[in-house]
């Protein structure tokens, strides 16, 4: 150890490639680091990841941070950030709802300032995946989302998936019906504590609304989604035939657990996730953000 | 107040937190540095320990949390971390620290598993330390014995996979890519050999008593330590080992503002 005092950095570089991130506090407080890539293509969207669960901004097994460096490395910007009472951000007045909509809202904000993109992609895993759809049609700007175990619905077809195999593995529906009974600690929380699916009939239709706007969704169920999800074909099974427009993409990943426990399902995620971008949202002549162009640029509103 | 940062060198910066009051005085603040607990230890009580950041930052003091170099939101490849590089990236967080202005003797604090790299730098340390370990991990070997099991829990009875078994890789250990060295290197630990220098302060703070730490005092007692064991008599020690929980927040509410208390009592705090 030298003996001169390590510094104070304002940012840090990743890598050959030039990705750099700095950290930031906005909005009500809340922290959040901002990936962005060496030349930044301000039409392209800048992908928001929302906490996976109760985790802090790093993700499960620091997921979001290898994501959001993978992302970058292929000229995404990206902001994975502490909601209103996570990781790294207090928590602030208000209903959970307009916490979590204001912060959305102050995140793309930040984005905005920092790097002169105007369109976003949100997204997340578990709650985070809730949080990315039901602020899809409330922020203006969103191009699109991947749902990271997100919502869905049990339909006949899942049940009957379920349901036979197991009819001839009865050591299987013991050990779950263990689970159901298993009493949590009143010093845990865990994801399954705070979440809520809208009705079908609603997701379908902001579903619909959102290929009618040409947003673009991935839509990722993994063996995490087991208790409401267990085939590809499912999503037409609960969301109907919208999802049969190209602009959304379904894929089951059964092998894969819910937080992408092993290295190469992390790597998995990173590449599908960094593919599904680049085709939806190809490079365009380049529009780099200029500290000029910092002070013009206004903030979207978001819907009352 | 939070401020997220960076600080180190250049070429190996760390994702820091400061937790100080808004609006603080110029006097004399008491300082603390929170060493990184390892892998899920470090996510599990991330939110716990961000809460006694704020509590001592409120009182006056001055905390900092930082991300290990190859976790959190430091830079590196997870394969990166060593015990090593844990070690010094912790002195680091302490020159830091020591080097702004206005703070007393800087304090660490390490729970559970980040009393490895604590007790690692602390025995190297040329003048006296201030350390606290809560529930701290006095032998490495029944750690890591204890994470390889988990592990196997996480792959086959945890319900991850419920469609059929997963086969891990080599470097796949709780989630985390992990170099062949790292888990020996684990196990190679043992808090006996991490003689204090004379003059330092330890205290150790238990959810039970415990005949290796009573021990361990004792030895550090001899070498001319001030060391002794803070008992929490709120029953609320997490159980590491239940698979079903591995990834829950862990939290006790009682005995962490019982610590933020204990730690405000003794030391310099105003």
């Amino acid at each position: 150890m030298g003996l001169i005092p390590p510094s104070t950095l304002d940012a840090i570089t990743l890598g050959e490639a030039g990705t750099s991130e700095t950290v930031h506090v906005f909005g009500s407080g809340l922290v959040g680091t901002l990936t962005r890539p060496a030349r930044i293509d301000t039409r392209r969207p800048a992908v928001v990841l929302f906490n996976a669960g109760l985790v802090q901004r790093s993700g499960p097994f620091r997921v979001y941070t290898q994501l959001a460096r993978a992302i970058a490395n292929r000229g995404f910007v990206v902001l994975r950030f502490d909601q209103s009472g996570f990781g790294d951000s207090p928590a602030s007045s208000g209903s959970a709802d307009d916490q979590q909509a204001m912060g959305a809202q102050a995140a793309l904000d930040l984005i905005l300032q920092e790097t002169g993109t105007h369109r976003f992609v949100l997204s997340g895993i578990c709650a985070g995946a809730d949080a990315a759809f039901d602020l899809s049609l409330k922020l203006n700007g969103v191009a699109g989302f991947v749902l990271l175990d997100g919502l869905a619905y049990t339909s006949t077809g899942y049940t009957m998936r379920r349901m036979l195999p197991n009819l001839v593995r009865p050591t299987k529906v013991l050990a779950r019906l263990k689970r159901m009974f298993v009493k949590q600690s009143q010093d845990t929380l865990s994801d399954e504590d705070f979440r809520e699916f809208p009705p079908k009939e609603e997701a379908a239709r902001q579903l619909g609304q959102l290929v009618a706007n040409d947003a673009r969704m991935l839509m990722l169920y993994t063996a995490g989604a087991f208790n409401y999800f267990n085939h590809a074909r499912q999503a037409r099974e609960c969301f109907g035939p919208v999802v049969d427009s190209e602009r959304i993409q379904v894929e089951h990943w059964p092998q894969c657990d819910h937080t992408f426990y092993l290295r190469r399902d992390r790597e998995r995620l990173n590449t599908l996730f960094c593919t599904w971008l680049e085709t939806h949202f190809p490079p365009t002549t380049q529009v780099e953000m200029t500290n000029a162009d910092a002070d013009t640029i206004r903030p979207p509103n978001i819907d009352d | 107040m939070v401020a997220p940062f960076f600080f180190g060198s250049p070429d190996r910066p760390l994702a820091g937190v400061l937790h100080r009051k808004s609006g603080g005085d110029s006097s004399t603040a008491p300082a603390l540095v929170m060493v990184p607990p390892l892998l899920q230890d470090g996510i599990a009580s991330h939110r716990c320990l961000w809460w006694l950041a704020e509590k001592l930052a409120a009182e006056g003091g001055i905390v900092l949390r930082f991300d290990a170099h190859a976790t959190g939101d430091s830079t590196g490849e997870s394969v990166e971390m060593s015990l090593e590089g844990l070690r010094d990236d912790t002195l680091t967080a302490l020159a830091w620290m020591q080097a702004q202005g206005n703070v007393g003797k800087v304090r660490q604090l390490a729970f559970r598993s980040a009393s490895i790299p604590a007790l690692q730098g602390a025995s190297l340390a040329v003048s006296p330390v201030d350390l606290v370990l809560w529930d701290p991990v006095m032998d490495g070997s029944v750690l890591a014995s204890e994470w390889k099991a988990q592990h196997v829990r996480q792959l086959t009875q945890a319900g991850r996979y419920p469609f059929q078994p997963a086969i891990p890789e080599a470097c796949d250990l709780l989630g985390f890519e992990l170099a062949p060295e790292f888990l020996p290197a684990l196990a190679d630990f043992d808090a006996a050999s991490c003689v204090l220098p004379a003059g330092s302060r330890l205290r150790i703070a238990l959810w039970q008593a415990d005949p290796t730490v009573e021990e361990f005092i004792q030895e550090q007692q001899h070498s001319g330590v001030d060391a002794d064991v803070w008992m929490l008599d709120a029953p609320e020690r997490p159980d590491w080992d239940d698979a079903l929980k591995y990834e829950d927040q862990v939290f006790p509410r009682r005995s962490t503002m019982l610590m933020a208390g204990l730690l405000k009592e003794q030391s310099t705090w105003a």
